[in-house]
């Protein structure tokens, strides 16, 4: 048995490890009353090999804990590779928590120089560069140039600001342009925290670095100190999750939501609705506290749109659990083939939904993350729908209207 | 002895087709227990066969080489069966997860052993259909885990168990041949009736934990979806009362729209009512309940309700809804698979007996269970109940803290055990938790290891479980 000097960090989930039941929901459940197919898709893209499963990460770290001569690189392998999307915790019909123990595994390995190459560029990237890409720290608001949100001072109040993230500021501008363009349209006043901003620190606490994940989420906290506002509003699920203690975060659906039914915003198509699917992030899944299918920001999406009078293939999300679309936790640059893999599976799946329902019509797809949004656009073939984040696709489908004075 | 080549065997599974093979360490330590408190074992190999020829071929090799092949499904199970206390192969059966046939006609769905229980009960309900028996652990376990362990279920009281449930089987033996039995055995014929021909082949391997031969397609009978569906709940003074109560239902045959029928004793209903309703006083509570959901036609549930609320009050019963809304209801919109299922008594891992009893026992299992709660006061001890067709399947289930107390809580379950047989009530699950016990069912035990001798001369398949006699020379190397 260890000691909390030996694995500092698995030492705290002592109970999980010797309390699991073998039941093997975490690896794979198939349950209809609660709306789950699978649940894991590392399990159903990359290998199915148990080790990288909930329960897998329980009995690897149990048994080196116990003194288990394991391979470390193997162990690393692993560990690092899980996607981190939480089913596996929210399965759990005891409460184990196989995500978290994963997330202590990681540091255990950082703590011994043993994390892979392409995650410890990652946390460099966010150290040196504020953003988990390595993109240029200069470049975050390129986006936004020109924009008058961008050289606000520091000293006004204003109502909103609102910080993109990573995915959207780099990897899907179009996303971030959007929500800035719909956020004035409310009428709202919005802020940019401009050379102040910078990654919130979640990549890395999902990556098992503690402490550089801590430092972040501080820089970024004391930049938000300086501001004064009412709403902060992140367009990125785990930004999201990593400010909820801190800052209470709105997400841009909830926004959306209220502005619409608030009256704050109206919308009108600019041609016929298109007939899309929406691609439910597991991050937003992770974000939920509550026990109900209702309470996340993917039933909000799928209730958005439908008030919009879009046709949304699927019907209402009844379930808690998404499978990752590979662009979560260490997936994309542990296993960059099988993440590939992972976003065609969820876009295969949405099209053989669309074709088995009456009427087999799917013209795109639509998710509140930009992360996903981004890697599922990558991934897709040229006959697959597009992709959009929500406010690309309030963009390009609807306009505002605004009152005649 | 000769001394056995190194790892025997499992290197030239590389070389096979239609299989992943793992053999990295960090791999194999998720292959090593299922549910059971039984030790676990170390594979030296892992394979996950994607056909039945490549589970042929498995077996060939191992045959050959005389490695150990402890197949495995969802290993949900609480008998310790698929844990490879011998090393060698795992043969992880999950891969094998396609629905073949749904044969409404015939009533039958054939399908490969590792479709789960989630994705079958999925299927078959466009069609208006289900099966049987349906496991605690349904989302995650396997059909051919399910009826090679012959697991319980929800679904008892109808049809009494898993095997009941079973059509016939494919079976692959230890040297490769492929066996179809009932029906089936007969060329182009197909699965449509069990008890024909001769023997009933397809019983020796239900429950033999793949000691026997490795299942790779089950048949299971078709059941139409109910109508309709009821839960009510029943209070007892006593453990006798609720015993006659049992026995006039089932010597009735009230038994036919029952899908599942449970017994809980005075600490479960406590928690339980404590926990839904603060402010009720638990004084006045009864000592047993007795949980009946209902499914069949509304027409045929109420008149069974209203005979067995007869039988209830001439046992000195009386109807309980209180645990009905603090227990059941809630469970309702997620099904009921796991209503035995012991996580959810605990929130823990522990230790379980499943046992058979003749209804006319009960009193007797709650005797055993008082006696081993006061000798080993530091395992909170539960049972459960489940009420089958005929007789009654009874569970222990003792939480220990398995960092501390793992091997002394498996002690206390042996004597727990021990103490159950010499009662006159039989282990139900067997695999490695009550393999001692079979052996000492000394002419079964032996019919059993004449049967093993001639299926698997090599005693390659699942050594360990059922108290068979290990004899492989790799095992012999092997075995500390």
């Amino acid at each position: 048995m260890t000691t909390p000097q030996e694995h500092p960090f698995l030492a705290n989930f002592l109970k999980d490890l010797y309390h699991c039941s073998d039941c093997g929901y975490c690896v794979e459940a198939i349950w209809e009353e609660r709306n789950i197919d699978h649940v894991c898709s590392t399990l159903q893209s990359h290998s199915p090999g148990l080790a990288y499963s909930g329960q897998g990460y329980i009995s690897t770290a149990r048994a080196w804990i116990e003194g288990e001569d394991l391979p470390l690189e193997s162990v690393a392998e692993h560990a690092f590779t899980c996607a981190s999307c939480g089913n596996c915790e929210r399965i759990c019909p005891i409460g184990m928590r196989p995500m978290a123990i994963n997330r202590a595994l990681r540091s255990e390995l950082i703590a011994r120089d043993m994390a892979p190459n392409s995650i410890v560029q990652i946390q460099e990237n966010v150290i040196n560069q504020q953003n988990p890409a390595g993109k240029p720290a200069v470049d975050r608001y390129n986006w936004a140039a020109g924009q008058e949100a961008l050289n606000s001072s520091a000293a006004d109040p204003t109502d909103i600001i609102y910080l993109p993230g990573c995915a959207s500021a780099y990897s899907r501008p179009q996303e971030a342009q959007a929500t800035l363009r719909l956020l004035i349209a409310s009428g709202q006043s919005v802020q940019l925290l401009a050379d102040n901003d910078h990654c919130c620190g979640a990549p890395l606490k999902e990556l098992g670095f503690i402490t550089d994940a801590g430092t972040s989420a501080n820089q970024l906290s004391a930049s938000l100190a300086q501001r004064h506002y009412d709403i902060l509003l992140t367009s990125g699920c785990e930004c999201a999750n990593s400010l909820a203690d801190s800052a209470n975060p709105t997400s841009f659906v909830t926004w959306l939501s209220a502005a619409l039914n608030d009256k704050q915003l109206s919308l009108s198509s600019k041609n016929t609705l298109p007939h899309v699917a929406c691609i439910e992030s597991c991050q937003a899944t992770i974000s939920s506290q509550a026990q109900s299918a209702g309470d996340n920001d993917n039933h909000a999406l799928h209730q958005v749109l439908s008030g919009l009078g879009v046709t949304v293939n699927g019907g209402e999300p009844t379930s808690r659990y998404a499978l990752c679309c590979g662009a979560s936790g260490g997936m994309p640059s542990m296993q960059p083939a099988s993440s590939e893999e992972m976003a065609k599976a969820r876009i295969n799946d949405a099209v053989a939904k669309a074709n088995s329902a009456d009427h087999g019509t799917l013209d795109a797809l639509v998710s509140i993350d930009p992360r996903c949004v981004a890697h599922l656009a990558s991934a897709r073939a040229d006959s697959d729908p597009p992709v959009y984040g929500l406010a690309e696709f309030i963009d390009n489908f609807f306009t505002v209207v605004t009152e005649d004075v | 002895m000769n001394k056995p080549k190194e790892k025997p065997g499992t290197a030239s599974l590389n070389s096979l087709d239609d299989i992943t093979l793992f053999t990295d360490p960090v791999d194999l330590t998720s292959y090593r227990r299922d549910a059971s408190s039984a030790s676990p074992g170390k594979p030296d190999a892992v394979v996950r066969p994607q056909t039945t020829d490549a589970v042929v071929n498995i077996l060939k090799h191992a045959n050959k080489d005389r490695v150990p092949v402890y197949a495995r499904g969802g290993a949900s199970m609480y008998a310790g069966g698929v844990n490879p206390q011998a090393g060698g192969i795992v043969l992880d059966m999950a891969g094998l997860d396609r629905i073949l046939d749904i044969d409404l006609e015939r009533g039958i769905v054939l399908c490969q052993p590792g479709v789960r229980f989630g994705a079958l009960l999925k299927a078959l309900r466009p069609h208006g259909q289900t099966v049987g028996l349906v496991p605690s652990t349904a989302p995650s376990a396997t059909v051919g885990g399910a009826v090679s362990s012959h697991a319980l279920g929800t679904g008892s009281p109808q049809f009494q168990s898993m095997g009941d449930q079973v059509a016939g089987l494919e079976v692959v033996l230890a040297n490769g041949d492929r066996v179809q039995t009932g029906s089936a055995a007969a060329p182009g014929t197909g699965h449509f009736q069990r008890y024909c021909i001769g023997p009933d082949l397809t019983g020796l391997f239900i429950g033999a934990d793949g000691t026997l031969g490795v299942i790779v397609a089950v048949a299971l009978w078709l059941h139409p979806l109910p109508a309709a569906r009821q839960t009510t709940c029943y209070g007892f003074p006593d453990a006798k009362s609720i015993e006659k109560c049992l026995l006039d239902i089932q010597a009735r045959e009230l038994v036919n729209n029952i899908w599942y029928g449970g017994a809980y004793e005075a600490p479960a209903v406590k928690t339980r009512i404590s926990q839904a309703f603060p402010d009720k006083p638990l004084d006045d509570l009864p000592s047993f309940a007795l949980a009946i959901d209902f499914r069949g036609e509304a027409h045929h549930i109420e008149e069974d309700e209203t005979q067995i609320a007869a039988i209830v009050k001439n046992c000195n019963g009386e109807h309980f809804p209180d645990f009905n809304e603090a227990y059941f209801n809630k469970l309702r919109t997620d099904e009921i698979y796991w209503y035995s299922y012991a996580g959810f008594f605990a929130l823990s891992r522990c230790a379980i007996l499943m046992s058979s009893l003749p209804t006319n026992k009960l009193s007797t299992f709650m005797t055993v269970i008082a006696k081993q709660r006061e000798d080993y006061p530091e395992y909170p001890l539960g049972a459960a109940i489940v009420m089958c067709r005929r007789g009654l399947h009874g569970g222990v289930l003792s939480f220990y803290d398995e960092a501390t107390q793992w091997q002394s809580a498996n002690a206390a379950m042996k004597q727990c055990t021990d103490t159950l047989v010499k009662a006159g009530i039989v282990p139900y699950k067997s695999g490695k938790v009550s393999a001692e016990q079979v052996t000492g069912f000394s002419a079964y035990a032996s019919l059993l290891q004449r049967l093993k001798s001639e299926l698997d001369p090599n005693g390659i398949l699942s050594p360990g479980d059922l108290g068979l006699v290990q004899k492989s020379p790799y095992l012999a190397e092997t075995t500390p």
